[in-house]
Parts: structure tokens; C-alpha cells; sequence
């Protein structure tokens, strides 16, 4: 796929080939569906289907047995080969890199994307003639210097000479709500995201005690600026957590992800879960189907996941049929993931699962 | 290098600061600035850094909007909770003449008192009953009006407040419950939560240091004389220039439990803080031991360590001025800290936890126990 070089910010389909919200070429409106109280369930249930069926494929790329030490340059430019990024277009491109520093401790580095992936990462599209920056806004430490210090990705930056632009405190500027399921008129983002030609998301794959499960989507989080939001981003949490993962998303300039599937953590995640080994990196120019496809991979529906509901056929596809595998097959790949058994995470799974309290 | 004269001077080249160098100017840089420079003028003769405190607290008068709140900075309003910070240089500047333009503190204390955070009901079996320790039901302050209360705009707004004498003001006394009620059941604290859907949490430096900087004296409140000043403030004194943990109130379960989550503070706090501690962390967590009583004897050095590092990265006045606040405060301190309980560096005993938490406790045993001085600066 080539990613079309925008003259203005605004959320893209890249698995329609417009640059436009898929929504916005959709004659079916959500609202006029669910007008009658009494047909709710029954309008959204078609709603559903058809969105899903007229939603385009994207491609997901999985690579196994991969670890930090390994060949993870070639393994990531493989990815981004073969689920169709435009090399060419990238030359002389600022593409920012949004990894996963939430809450960073050496305790536990199963919590925050490995500085190899990252590092690697950089390499693929510098080599490819783009402008790498790394950016984040950790969701819970005002102190960045710190959560670089304590995730090891600062000294793995500073190694490499790769910048960082820390997304907490800098200028920002607003963008209106392409996505439009939650109350807010638009986002304040940091420059270093307005500004990128070409955001990858790269997450650490996690379970997490709210939204089901971390990946792609809710790692944009991330680049929601403390100084305006708060630490933690309460704001968003006060407009529905999937509400505004899918909002953020769909309000984004172009996203693409490399998911850190390596060591990976179940449990009570995003911080206090514990690791689990699947020594897999994903690769997606489409973050909706690479986040249901990690769900698949967890053992998790991801029907069941909220943000990815709301995302389905918007942004991208969530159905099996519309995912193109690139790499490994899902299939032989899961391997369930322990999650908290908590009401609003039984929707997660088909049958009593591994739910631990 | 004399980094406390280079990076001084540096900084009041600086001003009004952002976050990094060269940035565009934002109020809490420019606050955090000027309050370092206060700091470090205190007892010089004649004032170095007159000129470039005035040039900050008019800008900082110049970014108040007409509400009385100041936000991030020119270009944003909103949200307010730097309005904290623009206060505490006014309260800490009072022996120097009005600048050019004056910040209205009145209608500032006004707009802070007005801001509530939200408070979530338990009675309705929302997230909060099932999910959270803490009391959602008591009242601080949020980042941004609107949402819950937060810990670290909770400990800024009882600063300010404190530092303009509003220190048995409710809303400062409820703020006071609010931040007992966020410290985790091992000591410490982080952004706010304490244990969610069962699990504790992890403590984090900054948001530690600056709970125990808010909370100096309170342990033993309603009993005891609380001090109601700031101790961001360079007047602020306790018991003739000598700073003492609370004494224990024996006939208080609430007095005795308050003391135990800040021991339980201190001794995490101490446990953590060392050469490669980052600057701001490091300058929270050293304030919040010295409003409490503590200096570490290699305090210094680790400050200019840490100097050290902004200098050769980013140079950032911002945190720039937190190291150089908290090493003018420490200068009025005497080391705390008994010769044999702490090595350089402090993290020799990083991998394990246990040895170091178990150090941490016997530090602060050991200070409440003797409250002596035990040797200069190093």
C-alpha cells in the first residue's frame, strides 16, 4: 500500500485507499439506525454485520520466535514489506515513533515496549531516508527523564543518537474529532505528532484491567500531552475509555504499528500484571486489524473489545475474512492470556477461560 | 564545575522558561524558576537575581487570565492547575518591591479555592466501589477542572495555600485527608491511586517528595500545632530554624496511623534517591525529605550529578530550576542522615528491595529516635 502524503492532518483508511474515515463513505448513519428504542439490539446487530461486510482488508504480518537479541531490523522491515508500506514514499518523511513508557520500573520491564524493538525499529525507517523521532507522553510520571532512565529506552536512544520529544510538554495543537463517539470537540496533540508525517505506533501487547487489552490503539494514548490532560489523562477516562482510544485514533494523522509481542504481560494488566512469553513481533499498517488480530492471538474475542467494536469497519477491519495474515498464521500462534475475572471482562472470551483474581 | 553559579546564572538568562531550552515560556518553568533564584538570593547581600525573579513574576502576572487562574501557558488558558505555582512565587517574594505587573493573588486564591475535583459516589456501585481504595467521596483537586482529584495538584494547591496563610482553611484541611488517604498501605505514593481491583500499586519519587513537602507538620493534626506555613517558602520556620518530625501523639489512633504512613514514606523515599536519581525526581524527593527534617549526607553530590547530566543533554532550565530549589533549600539543613547507613551511590542495594526498604526504615527510626545533627556537608 502506498500512504498518501496529506496536505493536512485528518485520519486515513489506508485499506481503502482514501483519506477519508471510512465512516465518512458510508451512506449507513449510525444514529438513524438506532432511532427506534425497541429495534436497538436487532438494528445494531445488522449495523455490525454490514459495516464488517463492506469493510476493506488490511494486512497483519506475524513473525515468531523473535527475541530482543535477535534480528529484529530485518524481522520489522520484512513486516512493513510485506503488509504493503511504500518505501520510496518514506524518503525525507518525519515519522514518529510512540512506544509504551507508561509507568516505567526496572522491576518490571515486561510493562513498557523494549528499547531493542524501538531501536530497531528506527533503524528500518532511517535506512528507508526518514526523519526518526521518538516521542511519548508517559500516562502516569510527570518525571520523563525518569521513565526513559528506568525503561533503559534513554541510554538506548542516546546510544543509537536518536532524538526524543517528550509528547507531556510540548506545544500543542488542536485537532478536531474525526472519530466522533465521544463528547470531545477535538484533541490537543503535541507537535512532534502534528508535525509527523508517519506515526508508528509501538506498543508492549498487554492485557488491561479497563479496556480489555493494550496494543496499537490504546498506546495513542500516549500521545495525549499531560500538561493539558492531566497525569493521569483523566479527561479521557471521564469521556469513556473506548470511546477515546477510538476517537484519538481516528483523529490521528497516518498510523501504522509494530507491536512488541515478545514478552508480553496477562493478568492485571497495563502495570501490575505478570510477563508472558510469546516471542512474537506484529506488524500492521492498519492498527484496528492488528489489535484484532493480538486479541485472536491472546485467546480473547475481539468483538468483545470495546474500543474495537466501535473501530470495526471504521477504521479498519476486526473480522477474520477481512485480515490478509502475512508471516505466521494467527492460528498456530495462541495462546490464551490469563485476565482478571471481573464482570466487565467476561465479554473477552467465548467460554470460562484462564480468569485469575 | 560550581554548578550551582553556572546553572543560576544560566537560568536567569533564561527567563520566563519552558520545559526545554529554547522552548516557548510556560508558567511552571518560569514559577519553578523564580522561586529558585528566591531561594538562592536568600541570604546573599547584595541580590543577584533581582531583575530576572521581577522579569518572571510579570510575566506570570501578565499570563493570569481574568478568572484569577493562570493556564500552561500564553497560548492556553486552560487548564489551571499552574495558577498553584504563580501563587507560591508571590507568597515567597514578598521582600521584594511589586513587580512591574502584579499578579491579583486574591482573586488567584479565589479561583483555586473554587476548584474541586470531582468525587465519584460509592453508594451507586459504579466503578469506583468495585475498582478503587481510596475515598472517592473527599475533595482535592484535579489537573483539570471537571474530572477526579489528583494527588500532585492536591499537594501544589495546600502549598499555595499554606504559603498564604490559609493553612486551616477546609478546603486545605480536607486536601490534607485526601493526601493521607492516597498514601499506599507500604509507604509512598504515585499520581493518585492506591489499590485498584485489589492490587497495590507502585510509589513513585516525584509524587512522593512532593506529598511529604505538603505534608510537613501534619502529622499530628487536629492535635498537634501544625505548622501552617509553606515550606516552599523561604520564611518558613519551625521550632527556632530546627525542623522536627511531629512528636508522637500517644493518645491518637489517627495521629499514630498518620506518623506510620510517613515514616513508611520517608523510609521508602530515602531507600530510592541516590547518584542516579533523575532531576526532578531527585528535587522532589530531597524537598519532601527536608520539609520533614531529612538531609542525606551525599544530597549534594547527587544534585550535581544530576546537573551534571542536564548540562551535557538537553540543558533544561525547568529542571535546572528544580535541582538548584532544592539545593538551596538543603544549604539550610543540617545533614540528617548517620554516617554508616549510606553509601555514595544509595543504589549498590538496587536489586534488592527488601535490604533497601529495610535500610530506608532504620534511617527514619534512627532520625526520630535522635533528631541530631551528625556532620556537615560533605
Amino acid at each position: 500500500m502506498t500512504i498518501p502524503d496529506l496536505s493536512k492532518p485528518q485520519a486515513i483508511s489506508p485499506t481503502n485507499g482514501t483519506n477519508a474515515p471510512a465512516s465518512e463513505n458510508n451512506s449507513f448513519d449510525r444514529r438513524t439506525l438506532l432511532m427506534s428504542s425497541g429495534a436497538v439490539l436487532l438494528a445494531g446487530a445488522a449495523y455490525f454485520g454490514v459495516k464488517e461486510y463492506l469493510s476493506p482488508t488490511a494486512r497483519v504480518f506475524i513473525a515468531r520466535g523473535q527475541r530482543y537479541d535477535g534480528p529484529l531490523v530485518q524481522t520489522i522491515a520484512d513486516g512493513l514489506i510485506a503488509t504493503g508500506i511504500d518505501t520510496a514514499w518514506l524518503r525525507g518523511k518525519n515519522v514518529l515513533l510512540k512506544p509504551n513508557l507508561v509507568e516505567p520500573t526496572r522491576r518490571a520491564p515486561h510493562l513498557t515496549t523494549h528499547p531493542s524493538v524501538v531501536v530497531a525499529t528506527a533503524e528500518v525507517f532511517t535506512r528507508w531516508g526518514a526523519v526518526v523521532t521518538v516521542g511519548e507522553a508517559p500516562g502516569h510520571v510527570r518525571d520523563t527523564e525518569m521513565a526513559l532512565a528506568e525503561s533503559q529506552l534513554g541510554p538506548a536512544l542516546a546510544s543509537a543518537k536518536i532524538p526524543f520529544a517528550d509528547l507531556n510538554y510540548q506545544t500543542t495543537a488542536w485537532l478536531p474529532n474525526h472519530g466522533k463517539t465521544c463528547k470531545l470537540d477535538g484533541f490537543h496533540f503535541p507537535q512532534a505528532v502534528v508535525q509527523a508525517d508517519l506515526i508508528v505506533s509501538l506498543p508492549k501487547l498487554k492485557t488491561h484491567h479497563w479496556a480489555g487489552i493494550t496494543a496499537a490503539m490504546k498506546n495513542m494514548y500516549g500521545t495525549i500531552p499531560g500538561i493539558r490532560y492531566g497525569w493521569p489523562k483523566n479527561v479521557l477516562h471521564y469521556n469513556g475509555i473506548p470511546q477515546t482510544v477510538h476517537d484519538i485514533n481516528a483523529s490521528l494523522p497516518n498510523t501504522i504499528t509494530v507491536v512488541d509481542a515478545i514478552t508480553c504481560m496477562e493478568g492485571d494488566g497495563p502495570i501490575m500484571g505478570t510477563p508472558k512469553q510469546l516471542g512474537l513481533i506484529l506488524v500492521g499498517t492498519n492498527p484496528t486489524a492488528v489489535d484484532a488480530t493480538a486479541a485472536r492471538i491472546m485467546g480473547l474475542r475481539p468483538e468483545g473489545v470495546s474500543y474495537l467494536q466501535l473501530a470495526a469497519g471504521k477504521l479498519g477491519p476486526i473480522a477474520q475474512r477481512h485480515i490478509e495474515q502475512r508471516g505466521e498464521s494467527w492460528q498456530e500462534l495462541v495462546s490464551p492470556f490469563e485476565i482478571l475475572d471481573v464482570p466487565h471482562l467476561r465479554s473477552l472470551r467465548d467460554k470460562p477461560g484462564v480468569f485469575v483474581t | 564545575m560550581d554548578w550551582i553559579n553556572t546553572s543560576s546564572e544560566f537560568l536567569a538568562q533564561q527567563i520566563p522558561c519552558g520545559y526545554e531550552r529554547d522552548s516557548q515560556p510556560q508558567t511552571e518553568p518560569t514559577a519553578v524558576a523564580a522561586l529558585a533564584l528566591l531561594a538562592l538570593d536568600q541570604s546573599a547581600n547584595p541580590r543577584r537575581f533581582t531583575t530576572p525573579i521581577q522579569s518572571a513574576r510579570a510575566w506570570l502576572a501578565q499570563t493570569q487570565n481574568t478568572d484569577g487562574s493562570l493556564g500552561p501557558n500564553r497560548d492556553h488558558a486552560i487548564p489551571g492547575w499552574p495558577t498553584t505555582w504563580a501563587l507560591i512565587v508571590e507568597a515567597a517574594a514578598t521582600e521584594l518591591p511589586p513587580a512591574p505587573s502584579s499578579l491579583d493573588v486574591g482573586q488567584g486564591l479565589d479561583w483555586l479555592l473554587g476548584t474541586k475535583g470531582m468525587t465519584m459516589p460509592r453508594s451507586q456501585g459504579g466503578h469506583a466501589e468495585l475498582s478503587v481504595l481510596h475515598d472517592v467521596e473527599l475533595v482535592g483537586w484535579p489537573w483539570v477542572t471537571g474530572t477526579h482529584t489528583w494527588l500532585e495538584p492536591t499537594c501544589l494547591a495546600i502549598l499555595a495555600l499554606k504559603a498564604h496563610g490559609l493553612g486551616r482553611h477546609p478546603r486545605v484541611r480536607e486536601g490534607v485527608t485526601v493526601l493521607f488517604d492516597r498514601i499506599l498501605p507500604a509507604g509512598g505514593c504515585n499520581y493518585g491511586n492506591t489499590v485498584v481491583l485489589g492490587q497495590e500499586l507502585r510509589a513513585h519519587v516525584q509524587p512522593t517528595g512532593l506529598l511529604l513537602l505538603a505534608l510537613a507538620h501534619e502529622a499530628d493534626w487536629p492535635l498537634g500545632p501544625s505548622a501552617m506555613g509553606s515550606f516552599l517558602c523561604p520564611g518558613y520556620r519551625c521550632d527556632g530554624g530546627e525542623i522536627k518530625l511531629p512528636a508522637p501523639v500517644a493518645d491518637s489512633a489517627a495521629a499514630y496511623k498518620r506518623q506510620t504512613q510517613l515514616k513508611k514514606s520517608l523510609a521508602w523515599l530515602l531507600s530510592e534517591l541516590g547518584t542516579d536519581s533523575t532531576a526532578a525526581s531527585l528535587s522532589y524527593g530531597l524537598l519532601g525529605l527536608a520539609a520533614q527534617g531529612i538531609r542525606p549526607r551525599y544530597a549534594v553530590d547527587w544534585l550535581e550529578k544530576s546537573a551534571q547530566r542536564v548540562w551535557q543533554g538537553d540543558r533544561s532550565p525547568y529542571r535546572l530550576a528544580l535541582l538548584l530549589y532544592a539545593a538551596a533549600r538543603l544549604r539550610q539543613l543540617p545533614v540528617t542522615i548517620p554516617p554508616t547507613a549510606e553509601s555514595p551511590a544509595n543504589h549498590a542495594a538496587k536489586s534488592n528491595p527488601p535490604e533497601r526498604a529495610a535500610r530506608g526504615l532504620a534511617i527514619v527510626n534512627w532520625h526520630a529516635g535522635k533528631l541530631a545533627t551528625v556532620g556537615g556537608a560533605p
